[in-house]
């Protein structure tokens, strides 16, 4: 990000702040992409973390009086949205009691492999097809992965946030989540001969 | 306050309905509040049961929230008053408990008030 | 089958490589999809859609005001609802027009995003008044008078304060 663009989205941030909805629909534009792919990751499933996404810009808005600094607001969306799905996961778990969760339509293994809604995107299907194949491949991956293991490495791999940031996202000290990081890429890079 | 050991057979669809019979509601006008849960209603594998848009039935809480439309004919605390009552007497047939209705008027339609000057 | 003890510093590092190599790929090839407006890689274009309407739903209502529970139970109306009903009142009374009309709170009973607001204790009415009015304290007291019992009668709010400004005159 260029500094004439980390300046545009200070403005935009406090335009937002003082009630101009079309400035934080600018915000919203320019972070859902990223938004949705920490909660996919996290998540695994497309529905769930369009769901995440959509209620974490919601809360942003309704919250945006509380951030005092506009250029925090990367790292601060990004806390609503990870806690969000944190909070998914943590649903799931105190609900994955019966075998009969594996069969849920909704959230069986058949819901891993569906592609975008519509399967209508750009220029190419099939390429589409391939991301949404690759991005699930990935997702699997994680889910074998400690919850608290995974976001560290989503928050880092997947979003880029400094350490410091993941520390204040999750709670945690540095050491814990760079141990963490570690565990995760050393798995990955295990699994990875699965893939292309 | 009941906990969730008994399926609730308390249904916002069913309330909504309630609620919109009432004279002088326009509708169910969504804002935030509703509109917060609703996406959180969705994530539990469906549940719609318990959100609307426009209407949460918040269990835990004890609250149902209501967001409505006024259409001005009736002074406004007289239609709040009456979708409250209507709320609770459904809520009470259906499942025996109290809950707090919590109305949150969105709008007001500028129609004329009834008196003449 | 490989066994991690047996793979050598060398393997490690391609791996490591191949790895790197990955995490760059699939970001070039998220960031090209999503510029392109592939939904694959972002929110689809409803979602999109709903969480603007619901932005834009929030600013217009404006935050929520407390307002004396009704015997059935507490309610709040939207800063939008209030104003409108004021705007109504004086728009009612011949030779006046209003303009518009802000509120003094009490002290809000919730904390803390901002977006509640307590009892209405004070509103300031700007307004226009016909040219050719004769009497404008009589005119202004009708309008005060007007909008206390509106605000009485509508939301229970008996002790309202009610200014009234006259600052523009309008031919019709």
């Amino acid at each position: 990000m260029t500094a004439e663009q980390a300046l545009d989205e200070h403005t935009l941030v406090l335009r937002a702040q003082d009630g101009e909805t079309a400035a934080f629909e600018q915000l919203v534009d320019r972070h859902q992409g990223r938004l949705f792919r920490i909660a996919f990751m996290v998540l695994g499933d497309r529905q769930e973390a369009e769901d995440v996404v959509q209620e974490s810009l919601v809360l942003a808005w309704r919250r945006l009086g509380l951030l005092e600094d506009p250029a925090a607001f990367r790292g601060w969306v990004a806390r609503i949205c990870s806690r969000g799905a944190t909070d998914v996961v943590r649903r799931r778990a105190r609900r994955a009691t019966a075998p009969a969760e594996a069969e849920d339509l909704d959230h069986g293994p058949e819901s891993l492999y569906r592609l975008s809604p519509g399967g209508a995107t750009a220029a190419d299907p099939a390429r589409s097809a391939l991301v949404n194949a690759q991005m699930q491949a990935l997702a699997r991956v994680l889910a074998e992965l400690d919850p608290d293991v995974r976001l560290c490495w989503v928050l880092r791999e997947i979003d880029g946030m400094s350490y410091r940031e993941i520390c204040r996202a999750v709670d945690a000290t540095e050491p814990t989540v760079r141990g963490r990081i570690s565990r995760a890429r050393a798995r990955i890079v295990h699994e990875m001969e699965e893939w292309r | 306050m009941s906990t969730d050991l008994t399926p609730d057979p308390l249904d916002a669809a069913t309330l909504v309905d309630v609620v919109t019979a009432v004279p002088g509601v326009d509708g169910l006008e969504p804002g935030i509040a509703t509109t917060l849960r609703t996406l959180d209603a969705r994530l539990r594998r469906g549940d719609t049961s318990a959100a609307r848009y426009g209407l949460v039935i918040d269990r835990e809480a004890g609250r149902i929230v209501v967001e409505i439309a006024v259409n001005g004919a009736l002074p406004v605390r007289r239609v709040v008053e009456d979708v409250q009552r209507a709320v609770h007497r459904a809520v009470a047939d259906a499942a025996g408990v109290t809950s707090e209705v919590l109305v949150r008027v969105q709008s007001l339609a500028p129609a004329a008030p009834s008196d003449i000057r | 089958m490989h066994h991690p003890e047996q793979q050598g510093p060398d393997e490690d590092a391609a791996a490591t490589r191949r790895y790197l190599d990955l995490i760059r790929t699939v970001h070039t090839e998220w960031d090209e999809l999503e510029r392109a407006g592939d939904s694959s890689v972002q929110l689809s274009a409803g979602a999109l859609a709903t969480v603007k309407e619901s932005v834009r739903a929030d600013a217009r209502h404006g935050a929520h005001v407390h307002l004396p529970p009704t015997p059935a139970g507490p309610y709040t109306v939207s800063e939008l609802a209030l104003r409108t009903l004021v705007r109504r009142e004086i728009d009612a009374i011949p030779g006046a027009r209003a303009l518009r009309t802000t509120f003094e709170h009490d002290e809000t009973p919730d904390s803390a995003t901002g977006r509640s607001r307590g009892l209405p204790t004070r509103a300031l009415c700007r307004i226009s008044v016909r040219l050719g009015a004769e009497d404008l304290p009589g005119l202004a007291e009708q309008i005060r008078a007007a909008v206390r019992r509106a605000a009485a009668t509508e939301l229970g709010l008996d002790d309202l304060v009610v200014d009234i400004h006259i600052e523009d005159l309008h031919e019709h």
